[in-house]
């Protein structure tokens, strides 16, 4: 289904543009592809390591790990509410409520409803204080603050090891060699792509983004939208944190550093707009993959962890940039 | 005089402009008209300088004058007021002069000094320079916007829709402006889709049609059908379509009944039934209370006191309201037309199942028939339309939600005036099916030509209630700015 909306928008591009639009908007669609394409077919050839299979496994699984947290954050931005701040909290909540659940005895999935709930609470709150006006970036960024400190509190700030490792399989395993994390990477991306192009909430989520006044006039509920778009994000990142806890049997305070941005840059590289209101998760995904692959590159190059950081905010910001330049030229 | 030969401009094969000659005299006041689409902002960017033309010239008293680039153009003394107001409201009127004067050496002591002969010449000796122009009227605004414009020493001035937004009042304001600003001796071109502006203000008219030069007359020759007949190329019957339907009668029962309904934009309570097939006008000045009832239909201002009383919870569901701000909540400007007009279906059809986008596409085609938008547009972001097209969207979305009851707020503006015509008649045919039509304007020509009733407000305070035909143009403006008739 990530294949229709891509029709629609070269149908919506092609018409807005008859006759010579036409290369200019296939142009503008691929334009954020394009570099990186040709990035990975050169670090395939020259970078020595990157086209063995247990590195592009680990690839696949780091960008599950950011794409799965990203598809759930998308929601937020294609609503028109920015992004979360507080995914890698959000994230690093889930990890331990499951450990903990799980270490006291609990069945996996008991643990796993558990932070699930606990998701929906957190998603649900944001979600309801977003919609009644708040700023998202400012009330994610203290709520996901607040969060952090209470679980570490909360936790006394120890690592909780699970042994054995109910979930095990589903973190670290593979079927058919494809990593589990990777599959239900895909899995959500296509029911998050059919969720926007074919049911009335995703739709609807669409309008909203798109001008949420208008969307109000016309009767979407738009601050049961937005509510619902922020439990997504929160109910995506809680998978993380217990696919995570899953993969390495143990959660601990610091499992997710780094991963809001991460996820905030691959929205952003992948092209989803900025202000909302353009409904194509797949990029998310794509966004993810491709960052997770620089990142991959570069170690496997020797660069350092602050340039590595560094090249990938100039990435994001240098996406961001081209597709503001490219809407200014055809309005 | 402002001398305009063979200008031409085209886009690849598409040509923006043909051959585009005429005249316009100092002291006189020429009108620019067209429909959308016909060559107007093309003209004026080129005279603005934003846009060099393929062929032609412009020459001002005999000089070739070079607008190669806007601040060129400003210094060979071409002066364009955009249709949006630009000045900046947090600044004050004195601060915005600075901002159009880079070169000069700028000072706040003597910056008020410097604007207010400017201010004086365009009848605002009243407002203080240090004020802020957030305070003024969005007339006042647009004159502090033409003033600005002065400032640079300007000859020609050309004013793309400078009443467009304003009220009855600001639009006087600007009038005496405009036409003090001829006596100067100045060429004032001026850009206006107001028809009833030509015999007010200007002195000769100019019409373009597909980028040619369509007619051009003196305004003492001129007739309605003659402008409408330049202007979109065919003889329009007629702007508003007749009402009295043979054996069509207002249903007994009101649609909508509001008792003594009063809200925050309203000081005395007002009353008012709505019956199906019926088309009702509200009129006023703006800030007079005379959208309040739309509004609280519509459910968009909160009702203080008193009821509104629906016949069935069908009406009640069958409410459709347009504001008057199409582009801030009227459509969603990047999405596709399709998607625009079937966004109130949708939302209606709640918020669990299923939508495919062909299904929403073919539901929606019959709208679009209905709406006269081209099969071209349909797939097109609505950002890409005219204001004629982009108007038919925002109320044919509605469409999509069978409605009971249409409430809108000035229909018609930023409408040329062959997608008018299309609008009027479109929603008498609704009317005549069965709906209920509540209008706001500021037209008086469309709330006389369209409205079988009229509401008067003034001061927040509905003044008069009658059927259309009984009110005469200059009775209209009376109640409108009085609140009720001179007694002589």
């Amino acid at each position: 289904m990530a294949d229709l909306s891509v029709n629609d928008v070269a149908a919506r591009q092609g018409s807005a543009q008859p006759a010579k639009g036409g290369g200019r908007a296939w142009l503008r669609r691929a334009a954020p592809f394009l570099p990186i394409l040709a990035l990975a077919g050169v670090a395939a050839l020259t970078v020595d390591g990157f086209g063995t299979a247990p590195n592009l496994i680990a690839v696949v699984q780091a960008s599950a790990i950011t794409g799965i947290a990203a598809i759930g954050t998308a929601a937020i931005t294609i609503s028109g509410k920015f992004v979360s701040l507080a995914i890698e909290q959000q994230a690093v909540t889930a990890a331990y409520i499951f450990a903990a659940a799980v270490s006291a005895g609990q069945p996996a999935l008991v643990a796993v409803l558990l932070a699930f709930a606990a998701a929906v609470l957190l998603g649900g709150a944001q979600g309801y204080l977003v919609s009644r006006g708040l700023n998202p970036i400012v009330t994610t960024l203290a709520f996901g603050s607040v969060l952090f400190g209470s679980v570490v509190m909360l936790a006394d700030n120890r690592t909780i090891t699970l042994s054995p490792n109910p979930i095990a399989w589903l973190g670290g395993g593979t079927t058919f060699g494809i990593p589990n994390q990777a599959i239900v990477f895909a899995v959500l991306l296509v029911l998050g792509s059919l969720f926007l192009s074919r049911t009335k909430l995703g739709r609807q989520m669409v309008l909203t983004g798109a001008n949420a006044r208008a969307a109000d006039l016309v009767g979407v509920p738009t601050r049961r939208i937005v509510v619902f778009a922020f439990v997504a994000a929160a109910l995506a990142a809680a998978l993380v944190g217990i696919l995570v806890v899953g993969q390495v049997s143990q959660a601990k305070s610091d499992m997710f550093r780094g991963l809001t941005i991460d996820v905030v840059a691959a929205i952003l590289v992948g092209g989803i707009a900025i202000q909302g209101g353009e409904g194509q998760l797949w990029r998310a995904g794509f966004g993810a993959i491709v960052l997770t692959m620089l990142g991959n590159i570069m170690l496997l190059l020797g660069i350092d962890a602050g340039v590595r950081d560094l090249i990938k905010g100039l990435l994001a910001g240098g996406v961001l940039l081209s597709m503001t330049l490219l809407k200014a030229r055809n309005p | 005089m402002l001398e305009i030969s063979g200008l031409s401009k085209s886009y690849g094969p598409v040509h923006a402009l043909t051959d585009v000659s005429f005249r316009a005299e100092r002291g006189k006041v020429t009108a620019l008209l067209g429909e959308n689409g016909a060559g107007k902002s093309t003209l004026v960017k080129i005279l603005s300088g934003l846009i060099a033309p393929t062929g032609g010239s412009i020459r001002l008293d005999g000089e070739k004058v070079d607008l190669s680039t806007p601040g060129r153009a400003g210094r060979s003394g071409v002066a364009v007021v955009q249709q949006e107001i630009s000045v900046l409201p947090n600044l004050s009127v004195a601060e915005n002069f600075m901002l159009a004067q880079p070169s000069r050496w700028l000072s706040r002591r003597t910056a008020p000094a410097l604007c207010r002969p400017y201010l004086q010449r365009l009848g605002l000796g009243h407002v203080d320079p240090a004020r802020s122009v957030g305070e003024l009227t969005i007339g006042e605004r647009q004159l502090v916007e033409i003033a600005r414009m002065l400032a640079q020493d300007a000859r020609v001035l050309v004013l793309d829709e400078p009443t467009a937004a304003l009220a009855d009042s600001d639009i006087a304001l600007v009038h005496e402006a405009v036409r003090r600003l001829a006596r100067e001796g100045n060429v004032v071109l001026y850009i206006t889709h107001r028809l009833n502006e030509l015999d007010e203000i200007c002195d000769q008219a100019v019409v373009l049609r597909n980028g040619r030069l369509a007619d051009h007359f003196s305004t003492g020759d001129a007739t309605i059908t003659r402008v409408v007949h330049a202007m979109i190329g065919r003889n329009l019957d007629e702007l508003y379509p007749n009402s009295g339907l043979s054996g069509r009668k207002p249903g007994a029962q009101p649609a909508v009944s509001l008792r003594g309904v009063t809200t925050a934009g309203l000081a005395s309570p007002v009353g008012l039934d709505l019956r199906p097939g019926e088309v009702v006008a509200t009129c006023g000045q703006l800030g007079s209370g005379f959208v309040e009832p739309l509004r609280a239909i519509a459910g968009v201002s909160p009702v203080t006191a008193g009821s509104i009383a629906f016949d069935s919870e069908r009406t009640k569901a069958g409410v459709a309201y347009c504001s008057d701000d199409r582009q801030l909540d009227g459509f969603f400007r990047d999405l596709p037309v399709w998607e625009n007009l079937s966004a109130p279906g949708l939302a209606a059809s709640g918020l669990w199942g299923i939508a495919s986008a062909s299904k929403l596409r073919r539901a929606v085609e019959g709208i679009a028939e209905r709406m006269t938008i081209l099969p071209a547009y349909r797939e097109r972001p609505v950002r890409a339309l005219s204001g004629g097209n982009a108007q038919k969207v925002s109320i044919g979305k509605w469409l999509s939600n069978n409605p009971r009851v249409l409430l809108l707020e000035e229909p018609t503006r930023g409408v040329d005036v062959g997608a008018r015509a299309e609008i009027y008649r479109l929603l008498r045919a609704l009317a005549d099916e069965g709906l209920a039509v509540l209008f706001a304007s500021t037209d008086l020509d469309e709330v006389l030509g369209f409205g079988e009733r009229v509401l008067v407000f003034h001061g927040n305070r509905l003044v008069h209630e009658a059927p259309s035909r009984t009110f005469s143009r200059d009775g209209l403006a009376k109640w409108i700015t009085h609140g009720g008739l001179e007694r002589e």
